[in-house]
């Protein structure tokens, strides 16, 4: 799972970097799924390091599958109809996923999803008014996300508005 | 730093395919297009570590400075 730390901020992320004793950068940092320092490549090292460090940690933990694509771009390589979450600014991610997971039934895998949490940056890309909220794309024919609609819910509504909402963008796509 | 940035870019790109499709999509079978050779990262570090927590995957932790 590749994280970006922007530490351009000398305050950003100093939680983390003391965790995992980060002296330097560029460095890549190896962690199990509970976030437990496997293994490290500080600066500028020779292929075989770094995929050597990839290959192991990879092999020891391959994983299972959510819904979640990592951005707009690799959910729009699916040829899916694209589906960005917009979370609410300092929501779980584990509690959402756990929820949706749970909620959305086959549009999990109708549609692909991605996740951006809400600031008023992506609010105002996006085109929405508060979050949480879906925003639904068809893919042009060079890939690029067409709009197709926009649902937001409010905190603690029942996830089935969310599914109606969703049921009928995809209708009137049709 | 610039510098051994690019360096360890270029490390990134230069890995074997299967490595590159490994690291950028951990979550199954490569798309069909779309990546460019390059890692798809997650800005969203909250987020990203909830997934591999989620996914049962390890966490490749990308550290970097433009000073």
């Amino acid at each position: 799972m590749p994280v970006y730390f922007d530490c351009t901020d000398k305050e950003a992320f100093s939680d983390l970097r003391k965790k995992y004793a980060v002296g330097g950068f560029p460095c890549v940092v190896f962690t199990d799924p509970e976030g437990k320092k496997l293994k490290e490549v500080v600066g500028a090292k020779d292929v075989g390091e770094f995929t050597s460090a990839l290959d192991s940690v990879a092999k020891k933990y391959p994983g299972r599958p959510t819904f979640w694509h990592n951005t707009t771009k690799s959910a729009a390589a699916t040829k899916k109809k694209v589906a960005v979450y917009v979370a609410k600014e300092g929501a779980d991610p584990i509690k959402i996923t756990m929820a949706l997971n749970k909620n959305l039934g086959d549009r999990k895998t109708k549609l692909a999803w991605t996740w951006e949490r809400g600031t008023a940056k992506v609010l105002e890309t996006r085109g929405l008014e508060s979050a949480p909220g879906v925003v639904i794309y068809d893919l042009g024919e060079k890939d690029e996300l067409k709009l197709l609609g926009r649902v937001t819910i409010k905190e603690g509504d029942d996830l089935k508005l969310l599914n109606q909402g969703i049921d009928d963008i995809l209708k009137s796509a049709k | 730093m610039r510098t051994s940035l690019l360096l360890l870019a270029a490390v990134f790109v230069s890995a074997s395919p299967a490595l590159k499709v490994s690291a950028a999509h951990p979550s199954g079978p490569a798309p069909r297009e779309g990546h460019d050779g390059k890692i798809d990262y997650i800005h969203d570090t909250e987020f990203g570590l909830a997934k591999a927590k989620l996914e049962l995957r390890s966490a490749m932790l990308f550290f970097t400075a433009d000073w």
